[in-house]
């Protein structure tokens, strides 16, 4: 059903983007201030989480601000579901992160295949050889959602750390929250941590990602937890992210997946500016808009295009 | 590799049996929420259900009660618990006492409630004071009934304690979710097998001691295998033989 649907959106785009040829051939483009890109039509899709669809709609309203015929479909599903959409055309662009995309893309061909390449550079080069020929990523943004280590407040004012090292050094002292998972897992998990940083917690406590180790920092039934770094309750609760000063987490860095036709220098152009206006910390407070105090994606995107200068 | 080989295997490595987050000390934290949250059951439930049962007053109540507390998700209520006061033990005995009061409620109210109404007339004509005629002559008919509560909770308690492992604490659920996290289901369907049998054996002592607490008079008749189901009100029926 869904397949259908986004089948007549893109026969209508490209209708659209017929007459938009034909509109340009007839009157030449005098609007240089929204011109760039009338006539290109792009349907751009997200993943069934927030912070996918904000992203959706900041691509989109960018690229319509210079002009573009933009189609949103958000929440299209996991990376199982929109994926294959993408490859086969039906969606022209989404927004990506370099790790989990890579990976996704090696086990297409190999189930048990990891990718090699941690640092984002790295990443891009590899998913440039590994996506398919009708795929490309653009220029990568700053702004990660990856997994990270957070504190509170009060292990903060104690310790005074801001990164893993620090953390590790009083180690002894501090009670640990992740997932199960976490107690088994390298190079990001304990032995990871022991092998990379020398890190003996005082005691592990295991707990989902999410409300439960956002609720066991506030209440200091632990001193640090693992969240995802553009994860609102960070901003909403004071805690401290900690840098990963040795690496040992790939980096999760956002970038535009987009279909190779519609990467036109124009199109380009403008998803590289907002990738270069993007940052973890402002993808969370844009996070944090949504998911704290309950505002609409397309508003919180809305806002910040034109807090950016991409609209008026 | 095969389930069953696996499993096997899993429960038959030393080195999951040991240490401080191995089988046997998973076994002594499941006992211990467990014991905790029936020991609050039998505090709560016991007396009431001797109250209820000795005066006759609010028994259909204390049987609505006991039906509807057994409709509480125990895993609802821990999570709400756990949201207020995060890592804590005290949330996980108090759903575990949720789940087991009904059982103690109920068949204390019935055993007390069910003895023959010609014995207590008898005991009160011996000049027997309602205190006496209640832990001379009910609870020792009652007996019985209320021990079969208990074991029913005991098992229950037992068999349920794994939700503490959602909470982040220990017992034998730490197993399951573990292993479902890390997809090793020999670690999964071992710590299951751990827990059914740990709740089968607190069964079996259960119902020995039971057997030794028979007023001689019923003492012909076994005790059956598997908790009574209540509400049953006894008869009371091998007094009068």
């Amino acid at each position: 059903m869904k397949r259908t649907l986004l089948a007549a959106v893109a026969v209508l785009a490209l209708v659209a983007a017929a007459c938009g040829d034909d509109d340009d051939e007839s009157a030449p483009d005098d609007e240089s201030a929204a011109g760039d890109l009338s006539g290109q039509s792009l349907t751009v899709g997200s993943a069934n989480f927030p912070e996918s669809v904000l992203l959706a709609e900041i691509y989109a309203g960018a690229l319509e601000a210079q002009g573009a015929d933009v189609t949103v479909e958000a929440n299209i599903g996991s990376r199982e579901v929109y994926y294959p959409a993408i490859e086969t055309g039906e969606i022209d662009l989404l927004p990506e992160y370099t790790n989990s995309l890579l990976s996704f893309v090696l086990r297409q061909d190999d189930p048990e295949a990891t990718p090699e390449a941690t640092n984002v550079d790295e990443q891009v080069a590899e998913l440039e050889e590994v996506l398919p020929d009708n795929l490309t990523v653009l220029t990568p943004s700053s702004a990660e959602d990856k997994d990270v280590i957070v504190c509170n407040q009060e292990t903060i004012d104690e310790h005074g750390f801001t990164d893993l090292s620090g953390l590790s050094e009083v180690s002894n002292e501090i009670t640990l929250g992740g997932p199960p998972e976490f107690a088994e897992r390298s190079p990001f998990g304990l032995p990871g941590f022991q092998e990379f940083y020398g890190a003996q917690f005082a005691e592990f406590v295991p707990l989902e990602i999410g409300p439960p180790i956002v609720d066991a920092l506030n209440a200091n039934a632990i001193n640090c937890g693992n969240l995802f770094s553009t994860d609102a309750a960070i901003t909403e609760n004071d805690f401290t992210a900690l840098e990963d000063d040795m690496n040992i987490v790939p980096n999760e860095a956002v970038l535009p997946l987009i279909s190779g036709e519609k990467a036109t220098p124009e199109v380009t152009a403008v998803l590289d500016e907002v990738s270069a206006a993007l940052d973890t910390e402002g993808l969370t407070e844009l996070n944090f808009q949504v998911q704290a105090e309950g505002l609409a994606e397309s508003e919180v995107a809305a806002q910040w295009l034109a807090d950016n200068g991409f609209t008026e | 590799m095969d389930a069953l080989s696996g499993t096997i295997e899993w429960l038959t490595t030393a080195d999951n049996w040991w240490g401080p987050a191995g089988i046997v000390q998973r076994i002594w934290e499941h006992l211990q929420y467990s014991l905790l949250a029936v020991g609050l059951a039998v505090l709560i439930a016991l007396p009431a259900g001797l109250v209820i049962g000795h005066t006759g007053r609010a028994e259909p109540g204390a049987f609505a009660l006991s039906g509807a507390a057994r409709a509480v998700p125990t895993l609802g209520l821990l999570v709400l618990l756990g949201r207020w006061y995060p890592v804590q033990a005290w949330p996980v005995v108090i759903v575990l006492a949720v789940l087991a009061i009904p059982p103690i409620l109920a068949n204390t109210t019935a055993g007390i409630g069910g003895v023959d109404p010609a014995v207590r007339d008898a005991a009160q004509g011996m000049g027997m004071t309602p205190l006496q005629v209640l832990t001379r002559v009910e609870v020792p008919l009652a007996a019985p009934l209320i021990l079969a509560g208990i074991r029913s909770a005991l098992l229950q308690v037992i068999a349920t304690a794994t939700i503490a492992a959602f909470a982040g604490l220990g017992g034998l659920g730490r197993f399951i979710i573990d292993g479902f996290a890390v997809s090793d289901d020999a670690r999964v369907y071992g710590g299951s097998i751990v827990v059914a049998v740990l709740a089968l054996l607190g069964e079996g002592l259960f119902a020995l001691a039971q057997r030794s607490v028979r007023p001689a008079g019923l003492r012909r008749r076994r005790p059956p295998l598997l908790p009574v189901a209540v509400p049953i009100p006894p008869t009371a029926g091998g007094i009068s033989t």
